[in-house]
């Protein structure tokens, strides 16, 4: 654990320094209950239970940048992607799209931030419908939301193919049966880009996808931001691919976020007892390099009965008597870059720290 | 680890004293392997003409993208192929040809001489059984031992997958993916099988798990000092675990050598564009680089090198004439027309404009 | 409450008012809409006729197919070919009633105990066996299709409340509530097509309710409500015609029940009088105590009713042997 810094009072300084965030997420919520029905209802003591997939998030992502949120499955952080494009209703919190509240809009208001806010999802092979070709899909979108006569649609759909690379006199009458995965995850770019969003969610978009092609669609979420100004979420568990996209990341764990900064910087210098975990065992493509391996005991708790104070305190290697009474506050270490861990409060001594950290 | 402490007081059983004096490492030999698919636009060459040689105690990684035909290699080793496949070639286990064996003889062998770890394996346990009991019956269908016996092996096995021995009473309900595929490894490794071939043993796990259960494999590849075959997609795995790797490409291994080699100084255009695609975690690579195209049809395979169309380098004659596997080092070979010019090929291959163009050749840019 | 929603609303919509899309390049208007031009598009009911097309393929399925169209024709034409009424009460040469003859040139199929020709009849039993099989299957077919689609697709309180209101529909005894509902409402035809339709709608619905459940789950659904549409066009354009076989299936399924429980009704007297379906012929044989006698009477409504239902039953597996992939893999 290095802080190279001193932690500094720049959190001001590093708000006036980013461009404004075109989506942005205050305490934001995603409980589900877990027994549902009247029955359950009548048999059930006590207050019902509920997952706790998302559990107070702040998060926000600046339009021309790649957001990566990183995270073992179960942590949240699909749920989080699919709650910020208002697929699933927030418990609690608050969204923002370029600074208009649209937590819980509804009717001709939700339709319109549909229009702005997209999300691609992991699996190409079933986000099309298998009835429709690529061009039909395409278009989908520009019927619903009503936008333009026939012509216009046609111009709109080939020009949103051409953008990423399916060249449409090629791709326009096939069906998603008979391209490869790739070039289906392509067809769902262009269905997302031809409503020309503000904001677009990336759900593991390359995890099904084979090695040789991937570099492939995480360029075209480069140029989604870099050349049309998009904000992109980038969730995924694949650290090294977030590493070659993402300007910031945020590290996710049991519905919180535990560490977020800029992408090298977490990456290089993990400072939260879990990301130094989870950097630690991603295998290195080197058959020279050496790792040192952090082995965590135990398994990720439910999210159904979170640990009291902090949520890693059950795995963690460095954990000390405060952590389960007090929850950590958030730390900034270095500039720009903020964990939630006891290790880096002044106030408290790390007794353990000295050994365990190196 | 707690896991870890509550079962290494066991003693270690009879059972287990016997059979680690009874095994050694078995020796595979795969020899112009060739697994045909019938279907109605004809046949697909899914394994083709595949040759290999794992040494007793060896640690082969098998690596390669969907559909190149590394499961049915598996597969076809294990003679788990269904009946209308069409195989030829020999496979064979310290000289006995598997291929050739009686059903009951190959029964035998499959769980005692050689033993699969596969992905969905995860989902194979019966969901009525206490796990213990199912890895009780599998001891017990191969050996003559009593009930006692066989629990406590199977708590040995548990304690070496890093699970605590009392788990043996749940039901595989109660256990998580990750504990699931540890039970599967420890079923797999029961009777301590000369040979064990794992198939993407950790790819529906999440990082921390999947480096956890490498390291048990690689701590039991050790101890058992058992031959062994890992096959992924993730050349990282094989990196940081293989000591040799075979790197497929449509149905053939194109590039064959120890790891540090093939991985340092890959000699197969393919093998140069894997590595652009990988991402590292510690960086190095400024941008990832994409192969343009995709794997050649296997029904109706093209005359000449199979990666010619996505090769930056490829001439007239790779797309005429198919090149065998030669030599390039000691131990290490690869199946390229031009590996005498290996060396600036590397370099080119770095470029992103090199691919580039080869996405301008086949009309993709 | 609800004033509050409305401003929200309006809020919202005041902020998006500004039309976001970009002009698009009138120029490539010709060559994009020569791209469009050049290439197929299938209807998305495609899945019903290619099950159609794969149905043709199934022998049985053809032969009942084969069944079906003859008794339609004969039905149809039958009035033409046999233009004696069917309730027209006929007399020898000698001027006496022919009760109960046997089958002769005059009359292929004889005659019953109240000297009308069994042929006529017959034929008049198609009709109803056709007009009752088919207004069933169409209003069972429509009502669980639209339940099970609702049911489905929106699921909470809404299926709770449609599949409990299954659940007790299900629990209703078939024979006894159609004999006590036709008793009370009145022997006729509409009343017994009543009956049926409150009986068969509520396993179709169920069925169709599971078929929309697998579809729900598929990325695609998602992807779609993610881009704005409607449930209307989710659950019309997405989902349904991929459900449609199976409704398919169980509309071809009631035909035969329909027909199968009018002709029960009927036999037992609870069929409308004035129409001579093939269970009402059977019912007056019996009464008349001819059912062991005269052959000629009771065996036609007999093989008719066989025939037809087990055509209905082959085209109905053979459907759900080409929908239901897990059995074509069986069959391959």
């Amino acid at each position: 654990m290095t802080t190279r810094r001193e932690p500094g009072n720049s959190l001001d300084q590093d708000r006036a320094a980013t461009p404004a965030p075109v989506i942005e997420a205050k305490g934001l919520k995603k409980h589900f209950p877990v027994d549902t029905g009247v029955i359950a209802a009548l048999v059930r003591r006590g207050p019902p239970r509920t997952v706790k997939a998302i559990d107070g998030v702040d998060v926000s992502v600046s339009s021309r940048s790649i957001f990566g949120l990183v995270g073992e499955s179960g942590c949240g952080k699909s749920t989080l992607g699919m709650t910020l494009v208002r697929l699933y209703e927030p418990t609690a919190g608050r969204i923002f799209l370029s600074g208009e509240e649209v937590t819980h809009i509804h009717g001709d208001g939700l339709q319109q931030f549909r229009r702005r806010a997209q999300i691609i999802f992991q699996d190409p092979y079933g986000s099309l419908n298998p009835r429709l070709t690529v061009g039909e899909a395409v278009e989908e979108p520009l019927k619903i939301h009503g936008i333009g006569d026939r012509a216009e649609r046609a111009v709109r759909v080939v020009e949103s193919l051409e953008r990423v690379n399916l060249q449409p006199r090629h791709f326009l009458h096939r069906y998603p049966h008979e391209l490869s995965g790739g070039q289906r995850q392509r067809a769902v770019i262009a269905r997302t880009l031809v409503l020309k969003p503000d904001f677009v969610v990336a759900d593991e978009p390359i995890s099904m996808l084979d090695v040789s092609i991937r570099a492939g669609i995480l360029d075209l979420l480069e140029m989604l931001s870099k050349d049309l100004g998009l904000g992109v979420l980038y969730v995924s568990h694949d650290i090294s691919t977030v590493r070659y996209v993402c300007d910031r990341v945020a590290i996710m764990y049991l519905g919180v976020f535990v560490e977020h900064g800029e992408t090298d910087e977490v990456i290089d210098y993990p400072a939260h007892p879990y990301t130094q975990a989870l950097m630690a065992a991603v295998p290195i493509a080197d058959p020279t390099a050496t790792r040192r391996r952090v082995e965590l005991p135990g398994e990720v708790p439910t999210p159904i009965d979170i640990p009291s104070g902090c949520r890693f305190r059950t795995r963690c290697p460095c954990v000390m008597d405060i952590c389960s009474r007090v929850a950590p506050p958030w730390q900034e270490v270095n500039p720009g870059h903020h964990v939630v861990c006891h290790l880096y409060q002044s106030s408290v001594t790390p007794t353990r720290l000295a050994k365990e950290a190196r | 680890m707690t896991e870890q402490t509550a079962g290494s007081t066991t003693r270690t059983s009879r059972l287990s004293e016997q059979l680690r004096q009874q095994t050694r490492p078995v020796e595979l030999t795969v020899d112009h392997l060739r697994v045909y698919y019938a279907t109605r636009s004809g046949y697909v060459r899914a394994v083709d003409d595949v040759s290999f040689e794992v040494r007793p105690g060896a640690y082969l990684g098998i690596v390669g993208e969907s559909g190149c035909g590394k499961t049915t290699l598996v597969k076809g080793i294990f003679r788990l192929l269904p009946e209308d496949a069409f195989v030829d070639g020999d496979v064979r286990l310290d000289g006995r040809n598997v291929l050739a064996m009686k059903s009951n003889e190959l029964r035998q062998a499959r769980w005692t001489r050689m033993s699969l770890i596969t992905q969905s394996a995860m989902n194979s346990l019966d969901p009525v059984y206490r796990v213990g009991d199912q890895i009780v019956e599998a001891i017990r269908a191969h050996w003559d031992v009593s009930y006692d016996d066989a629990w406590q092996r199977a708590a040995e096995m548990f304690d070496l997958v890093g699970l605590a021995p009392d788990r043996l009473r749940n039901y595989p309900h109660q256990f998580s993916g990750g504990m699931r595929q540890r039970a599967i490894i420890a079923l797999a490794l029961v009777l301590q099988p000369g040979l064990i071939i794992a198939d993407e043993p950790t790819t529906a796990l999440d990082v921390i798990t999947q480096d956890q259960i490498l390291a048990r494999i690689r701590r039991i590849h050790e101890a058992a000092s058992a031959s062994m075959i890992l096959v992924t997609h993730d050349i990282s795995v094989i990196a940081e675990t293989c000591n040799d790797t075979a790197v497929m490409y449509a149905g053939k291994i194109v590039e064959y050598g120890p790891t540090i080699g093939v991985l340092q100084e890959p000699c197969h255009p393919y093998t140069m564009g894997l590595k652009n695609a990988f991402p590292n975690i510690k960086g190095g690579i400024d941008k990832l680089i994409a192969i343009p195209g995709s794997p050649p049809s296997l029904i109706d395979p093209p005359q000449g090198c199979l990666f010619a169309e996505r090769c930056p380098f490829a001439s007239d004659r790779c797309r005429d004439l198919k090149p065998s596997l030669r030599h390039v080092g000691t131990d290490h070979s690869a199946a390229c027309h031009y590996t005498d010019q290996v060396a600036s090929l590397r370099e080119r291959a770095k470029k992103k404009s090199t691919w580039d163009e080869v996405a301008v050749r086949i009309g993709l840019a | 409450m609800t004033l509050l929603k409305k401003s929200k609303i309006r809020r919202a919509s005041a902020v998006y008012s500004e039309d976001r899309a970009v002009a698009f390049d009138p120029s490539r208007v010709q060559e994009a809409m020569a791209i469009w031009a050049a290439g197929r598009s299938r209807s998305v009911f495609a899945p019903l006729i290619e099950t159609f097309g794969l149905l043709v393929k199934d022998r049985m399925a053809v032969v009942g197919m084969a069944v079906i169209a003859t008794l339609a024709v004969v039905g149809i034409l039958g009035p033409l070919i046999v233009p004696l009424h069917p309730f027209q009460a006929l007399r020898a040469p000698d001027g006496t009633m022919l009760r109960l003859a046997e089958p002769s040139a005059a009359h292929p199929f004889g005659t019953d105990y109240f000297a009308h020709s069994v042929l006529s009849q017959f034929i008049l039993g198609i009709r109803i066996a056709f007009l009752v099989g088919l207004s069933a299957a169409i209003a069972v077919g429509l009502i669980s299709t639209v339940l099970g689609l609702v049911s489905g697709y929106f699921g909470g309180y809404l299926d709770d409340a449609i599949m409990r209101l299954v659940d007790i529909a299900l629990s209703i005894p078939t024979l006894p509530f159609a004999i006590v509902m036709v008793a009370v409402l009145g022997p006729s035809l509409t009343n017994v097509l009543f009956v049926i339709i409150l009986l068969y709608w509520r396993n179709g619905a169920r069925i169709v309710r599971s078929a929309v459940l697998t579809q729900k789950q598929r990325p695609f659904i998602a992807a779609a409500r993610a881009l704005g549409a409607s449930h209307w066009r989710i659950m019309t354009y997405h989902i349904l015609p991929n459900v449609l076989p199976v409704a398919f299936l169980w509309m071809t399924m009631s035909i035969a029940f329909a027909v199968l429980t009018e002709a029960s009704l009927s036999f037992i007297g609870l069929g409308d009088p004035n129409m001579a379906s093939w269970g009402q012929m059977l019912n007056l044989a019996f009464q008349t105590a001819s059912i062991r006698s005269a052959w000629w009477w009771v065996l036609p409504p007999s093989l008719g009713l066989i025939l037809l239902i087990s055509s209905i039953y082959f085209i109905g597996r053979a459907f759900e042997e080409k929908t239901n992939p897990r059995l074509r893999k069986r069959a391959a």
